[in-house]
This record gives structure tokens, C-alpha cells and sequence, in this order.
């Protein structure tokens, strides 16, 4: 293939893993790094380093319509972004130092666990008693959006109480930590915590965590950057199919039934787990 | 003062503007870069001749950037555009951080500060890598 085949054949599958991304809160990274090395045979460090491009970029795509709607909870992601770019700092510059196989195998066993979190049936917790929490009252984090639901435009707006601010904080620092090392978003780690632990609503944790993923991922292009791992038109041809894909993804949001689209996800994030694990192990 | 349910939270407005020109910006970057290495290795990049603009050998560093803009290489105009897009967040922190100042939401603004001056450790730390 020439390059330029090779360019415009990257950009166009960035585009839609953008748009993916997007919709799961997950960022393209997820499926950046395998495509670049699966599928183009690119090296494993240098697709890393385009990942961690595209990711921030896809987040400055996307969040922009999740703030202006009022999905996204800019309090939360600024003091979750505390955490998350701790643990970016510390995976980044452990990357350098891990083996090829290495990596391919911890990438291989994240795909798979988010595979599973994929798995979990999430649903807003609509009457449940949500704890008392300082730090949430201390940075006013509570917020209002919309309930859970699919295939629907209709807003259906209601407040929230957000809670377990520190377990959030230990979690997003994990989160940081993975998507350092990888160069994904680490969505999959971070909307559980906000869903699941911080009790906020599932379409604002899917929103919140596309704002953070861009802070995360500026974190790590900094040392990628620094280090030389980033190959401009590498980099560039995947920030701008998910830029594209990013904003087509945010505008689906509202609209596209999510549960048949994470059942399509969990196949293709299996199967892509272990082929990643079958280059680290093999 | 609190804002309307569903209406965007004190601070959004400016963070989303923010992000909105920085991935503008930073995207038109990439794409003028993109064309100017396209238009100056055509036949290069149609027929696989030259180095390969994919490959290690073209990896960057961000001390690269200002000798490459010197030298009118396209790979470091496409090296600012992403060295915009990942400045862009770190500008919405700012924005966020500004809001929240003038609010007087102090221990937001701090938190922001905070954030930001963990974005400055991860340079410093990258660098001496």
C-alpha cells in the first residue's frame, strides 16, 4: 500500500472509531492502537503516541456539544482531572520502560476488562438513598441532567447528588494511570466510577468522562511528545478522522439505542482482546 | 447563583468556546501540514518512493518544532497542529479556572490551578526523560 493510500485508509477507519468513542464515552483510543498495529503493521510505540493525539483531540471535539447541552459536569471533571492526570504522568513515563510484549499484553487484558464492565447492565439509581458526601457539598458537585434513555430526543431533566468523591478520585487515579500507559481514553474505567460509584447519571458520566479524557490524554502526549514517540502525520491523519468521527458520534448521543451499539462493541473488543494478547504472550 | 436545570453550569459556555478554537485551529494545523507534505512528496507518497512518512525515522520531538518550522518542514506544522490540540484541554482548565475565580468559588479555582500545574510536571518530567 502507498502511504498515501496507507493515510487516507488510517484516517477513514479513525473516523469511525471517533464516532464510537464518542458514543461509549471510551475516546478512539480504545481501538486506535489495534487498528494502527493489527491491521497497518505500524510499530506499537509510535501508534501509541498517534493515539494519545487523537484522543485529546476527539475530546475537544466532542465535549464542546455535551457542555453547551449540559451533559457534561464541568466540576466534576476538573476535580476528577486531578487524579486522572496523577496517574497519566506516572503511566506515560512507565511506557518507555516496559517491553513491546509487554504492553501488548496489559492492552490485550484492558480491552478484555472493559469487555466486562461492557457486560454490566447499567441503569440510572433513581430513588436510591445516595450517601451524604463533604467534598462533593465542599465543591458544589451536585448538578441536574437528563434521566437514562434510549432512542429518545426528549429531555427528561432531573437532579443529582453526587457521592464517594475520594473512592472516585482512587479510581480515576487507576484510570489516568491506564490510559498513560496506553495511550487510550480509559473510558471504560472511568464512567463505571462516576456511574456506578459517584452515582451520577449514566449519560452525564458518558459525557463527563469525554470532557476528562482530553486533560488526561494532554498529560500524556506532553511526555510522548517530549520523548519522541509522536509521528506528525501519523499523528495527525488519526486526530482528524476522530475529530470527524467525534463530532458525528456527539451528535448521535442523543439518539442512537445505546444498548444494541455496546452489544456490537463487546464483540468487536473481545476479539481484539485477544489478538493483542496473543501478540504479548505469543 | 445557580443555573437553570439542563442549562449549561457557570463556566461551560467558555470552556466549550475554548475547545471549539483550539480543535479548529489545531485540526486546520494538521490538515495545511498534511497538504503542504503531500504537495512537496506527491510521488513519494503515491508510489512508496523516499522515506517512509509513517515509519520511526519521521518521529518528532516537540524540541524539534521550532528548527522544523525554520526549515519549512511540513512535519512540523502538522507537529504544531497536534501540539495545539493537546494545549487545548489545558486551555479549558484555564477558562474553567478564570470563571470560577471571578465567581469566587475559590477551592474550584484551586482545584483548576492544581490540574494545571500537573499538566507543567508532566512537560518537565517529559523532557528529562
Amino acid at each position: 500500500m502507498s502511504p498515501l493510500a496507507e493515510i487516507v485508509a488510517i484516517t477513514a477507519v479513525c473516523v469511525l472509531s471517533g464516532c464510537l468513542g464518542s458514543l461509549l464515552g471510551l475516546g478512539g483510543g480504545t481501538f486506535v492502537v489495534p487498528i494502527l498495529t493489527l491491521a497497518f503493521g505500524l510499530d506499537l510505540r509510535l501508534a501509541i503516541g498517534a493515539s494519545v493525539i487523537s484522543v485529546v483531540a476527539g475530546s475537544a471535539a466532542a465535549s464542546p456539544r455535551y457542555l453547551d447541552e449540559g451533559f457534561a459536569n464541568l466540576r466534576v471533571a476538573v476535580t476528577l482531572e486531578v487524579a486522572t492526570v496523577s496517574g497519566a504522568i506516572a503511566g506515560a513515563l512507565l511506557a518507555g520502560h516496559l517491553s513491546t510484549r509487554a504492553l501488548y499484553t496489559v492492552f490485550g487484558v484492558v480491552l478484555a476488562v472493559s469487555a466486562v464492565q461492557m457486560l454490566r447492565h447499567r441503569q440510572d439509581r433513581d430513588g436510591l438513598a445516595v450517601p451524604d458526601d463533604p467534598i462533593a457539598d465542599a465543591l458544589s458537585l451536585h448538578g441536574t441532567g437528563t434521566r437514562a434513555g434510549t432512542g429518545t430526543a426528549v429531555r427528561d431533566i432531573r437532579p443529582y447528588r453526587v457521592t464517594r468523591t475520594a473512592t472516585g478520585l482512587t479510581m480515576m487515579t487507576a484510570a489516568g494511570a491506564i490510559s498513560g500507559l496506553l495511550g487510550i481514553g480509559s473510558g471504560a474505567m472511568k464512567v463505571p466510577a462516576m456511574d456506578l460509584a459517584m452515582r451520577l447519571p449514566i449519560k452525564v458520566s458518558t459525557a463527563t468522562s469525554n470532557l476528562m479524557i482530553g486533560v488526561t490524554g494532554a498529560a500524556s502526549a506532553v511526555v510522548y511528545l517530549q520523548r519522541g514517540d509522536v509521528v506528525p502525520l501519523l499523528a495527525g491523519a488519526v486526530a482528524l478522522g476522530t475529530v470527524v468521527g467525534a463530532r458525528i458520534g456527539s451528535r448521535l448521543l442523543a439518539v442512537v439505542p445505546a444498548e444494541a451499539l455496546r452489544a456490537i462493541f463487546l464483540v468487536v473488543l473481545l476479539i481484539v482482546s485477544a489478538q493483542m494478547l496473543l501478540r504479548g504472550l505469543a | 447563583m445557580k443555573a437553570a436545570p439542563g442549562a449549561p453550569e457557570s463556566g461551560a459556555r467558555q470552556v466549550a468556546l475554548v475547545l471549539r478554537i483550539g480543535g479548529g485551529l489545531g485540526a486546520a494545523l494538521v490538515l495545511a501540514g498534511l497538504a503542504v507534505s503531500f504537495a512537496g512528496s506527491g510521488g513519494g507518497w503515491l508510489h512508496g518512493s523516499g522515506d517512509d512518512p509513517l515509519g520511526g525515522n519521521a518521529a518528532m520531538r516537540l524540541s524539534d518544532l521550532i528548527g522544523g518550522l525554520r526549515h519549512g518542514r511540513a512535519g512540523a506544522v502538522v507537529l504544531l497542529g497536534t501540539i495545539v490540540l493537546a494545549a487545548t484541554p489545558a486551555a479549558g482548565v484555564v477558562a474553567a479556572g478564570c470563571t470560577w475565580l471571578r465567581a469566587r468559588r475559590a477551592w474550584l479555582a484551586g482545584v483548576a490551578a492544581v490540574v494545571l500545574l500537573l499538566l507543567v510536571l508532566a512537560g518537565i518530567l517529559g523532557a528529562a526523560e
